[in-house]
């Protein structure tokens, strides 16, 4: 069965290419929670106005104050223009400047606005301290700035009108760096069409044979520039199971192929490479841990680390179900891509019903690397919304 | 995390509130059973009940053979225990068989015809073929209460959800993945968190969750384990001991059902472990 399946995935595009002619095939990082939900979050910080000749006095007087303890704030310029800046931070600062009773007439060409610092790192009465030796009055006034850095060009732009003058330094706070995504997406760009589509239709031969519902998912090695496929496994929820609700909830097809990794190394350690030959003699279990259909393929890996799956790329027909998305953690995939999105049940995705974003949480002890795949109108199956795929 | 504090928000109890000596007394025993999945101590104690004994043992050597992170469960419906489970990851290979997986499989696949006699039987190939009838349908978890050592991680808490479950007991709290209150709340709205002001409706797959049973207990475990990772031993019994140990239980066995039953070999040297090792034992405790 092995070497059949080598050769068909070989040569994806005669057999089976059909599924992806569709040109708007494209892959796209998925956004962490931190990124969804916290990129709006707001600070409130007191600017004030100096003369431009003593900006650099004054950053080492603030540099010297160490105000910003806990708070990072590199995304936004401590020094702007008075043409830089949104409206109403200069109606703010005209304002404080009439309080003071000075005159609405500056020469924004001498001046520049300052960001001190946030209200609750910095007292009014130190910001008039680190300023006061340069001029005398100092207007000072308190406006909202973005907390946390921008994810995106686009974004910066769109807080600077707003807010502050925001810069876009390619980072992201709320996850992977951007180039480790692009680098990445590289690798598997060329591929990726390939081996959905093998997840696709095992999922779709797994519901034609009635074992379960039409997903399917493949895991595959990637060393030097070179793939391998390892596992095909479609769903089996109704496979031996007479009972109605939920179905076998260890026949999700993402347990089965990291099961099916775990049996074929298992195999292969006793020099049993026919892993169907156990099958039949195995004692029955609600784990189908062994290819039940001809989509299905199992294969012992090459490298083998404590934890088997360490690395891998794992193909869903179907965003994994909150179990799914947590057993791909607990065996350290490096990088999961999925096709249909499941907006009321999937675990991986930060903007579903769920928003879990299991993929890439600070607290739980593994992150990888998650993408949605999109192919147009040829993708796989749509499943009812309740269904945990 | 401390379980009293954090009720009004995860939806996760703690143990003993309001409840009667005899209520706890029932909690707390299950509990014992679970923490005996992954512990040879409790053979010191001999229980009353043979087969809870020659399953122990087994299980026990079980997680001391392979290195299995120790976390042990049982389900109870009705008051009676109808499935065990130890974390089994590294005797599979598998990341994700956790002793709740082990469990459910052992309750769904336990056949009609077994009396409670030949239990020990139950494993073999031969028992349980295709056309013997199942004595549990999985409709039976949502009668069940799970009592497990450690709280369920978030796979295992989705898996409860999806199975459906009544109420989950457990002892230490799981702040690394733990996915009922550790980190997410999968018993409450599958772990949806609430817009500011919005209460959650009960959902009919929600379930009942009281942490901190037997909680020291269970935390000794792990760290036990966790020194033994670090190369020094997992109880203070030496091999001899424990050979010494398995021989009573033995013993005890022969004369109290007559049985065959094999014992696991005592573990070796930490160093010596692998997990090729294994195997026989799994044919042994099969047969």
């Amino acid at each position: 069965m092995g070497t059949n399946f080598d050769r068909k995935c070989s040569d994806p595009s005669k057999e089976g290419g059909a599924l992806f002619k569709s040109p708007t095939f494209s892959l796209s990082p998925l956004k962490t929670t931190l990124a969804t939900q916290k990129h709006e979050a707001t600070l409130t910080v007191y600017v004030s106005t100096i003369p431009v000749k003593s900006a650099s006095t004054i950053l080492g007087r603030l540099r010297n104050a160490e105000i910003d303890n806990g708070l990072n704030l590199q995304h936004l310029r401590r020094f702007a223009k008075y043409t830089d800046v949104p409206e109403h931070v200069l109606s703010s600062i005209q304002a404080a400047r009439r309080s003071l009773g000075l005159g609405p007439d500056v020469d924004t060409s001498q001046e520049l606005l300052l960001l001190v610092g946030g209200i609750n790192s910095v007292s009014h009465e130190e910001v008039h301290y680190i300023i006061s030796p340069t001029v005398t009055q100092v207007p000072i006034c308190s406006i909202m700035v973005p907390l946390l850095a921008p994810t995106s060009y686009e974004q910066a732009v769109s807080w600077s009108s707003r807010f502050w003058p925001t810069v876009y330094k390619k980072s992201n706070p709320f996850g992977p760096h951007p180039s480790i995504i692009s680098r990445a997406q590289e690798d598997i760009d060329g591929d990726s069409r390939t081996w959905m589509e093998l997840a696709i239709r095992a999922g779709q031969e797994s519901r034609r044979l009635g074992h379960g519902e039409a997903i399917g998912v493949a895991v595959v090695e990637r060393c030097d520039g070179q793939s391998r496929l390892l596992a095909v496994s479609g769903d089996a929820r109704w496979l031996d199971w007479k009972h109605g609700g939920s179905g076998n909830v260890a026949g999700h097809a993402v347990l089965r192929s990291i099961a099916m990794v775990a049996t074929s190394i298992k195999a292969s350690e006793n020099g049993n490479i026919d892993s169907t030959e156990t099958a039949c003699t195995a004692p029955r279990s609600i784990f189908h841990d062994k290819p039940v259909i001809s989509a299905e393929h199992g294969q012992s890996r090459a490298s083998t680390s404590r934890y088997l799956c360490h690395g891998l790329e794992i193909y869903c027909s179907h965003e994994p179900c909150v179990m799914c998305s947590m057993a791909i953690l607990h065996s350290r995939f490096g990088k999961v891509i999925f096709n249909k999105r499941m907006p009321e049940t999937g675990g991986l995705s930060s903007e579903g019903d769920l928003a879990h974003g299991l993929f890439w949480r600070k607290e739980l002890n593994w992150t990888l690397l998650a993408w949605e795949m999109s192919n147009g109108d040829a993708s796989g199956e749509t499943l009812g919304l309740e269904i945990n795929a | 995390m401390d379980p009293q504090t954090t009720e009004g928000k995860t939806g996760v109890s703690r143990a003993r509130e309001d409840m009667s000596a005899e209520e706890r007394a029932v909690h707390i025993n299950f509990m014992r059973e679970a923490i005996a999945m992954v512990t040879l101590l409790p053979l010191l104690n001999v229980p009353q009940n043979i087969l809870s004994l020659t399953h122990t043992l087994q299980q026990g050597e079980l997680a001391l053979q392979t290195d299995e992170t120790p976390v042990g469960c049982v389900f109870v419906h009705e008051g009676v225990i109808i499935g065990r489970g130890t974390n089994a990851t590294n005797r599979t290979l598998n990341g994700t068989r956790h002793a709740e997986f082990e469990a459910i499989n052992e309750i769904l696949t336990t056949p009609a015809s077994t009396s409670s006699e030949d239990l020990t039987n139950a494993e073999s190939p031969e028992g349980v073929s295709d056309r013997c009838e199942m004595k549990y349908t999985p409709a039976i978890l949502k009668e069940c209460d799970l009592y497990v050592t450690v709280e369920p991680c978030i796979m295992c808490a989705s898996l409860l959800r999806q199975f459906g479950i009544r109420k989950v007991y457990f002892g230490a709290s799981n702040e690394k993945f733990g996915g009922t209150g550790g980190v997410l709340n999968i018993h409450r709205a599958n772990g949806r968190v609430p817009k500011e002001g919005e209460v959650l409706e009960r959902h009919k797959d929600d379930y009942e969750v009281s942490g901190g049973w037997l909680r020291e207990e269970a935390i000794l475990l792990l760290r036990r384990f966790y020194v033994q990772e670090n190369g020094k031993g997992w109880y203070s019994v030496s091999p001899f001991e424990s050979r010494c140990l398995c021989l009573i239980v033995y013993l005890c066995m022969l004369v109290e059902t007559g049985a065959d039953v094999q014992i696991a070999p005592v573990p070796k040297k930490r160093k010596d472990r692998t997990v090729k090792e294994v195997e026989p034992l799994e044919e042994a405790t099969q047969s």
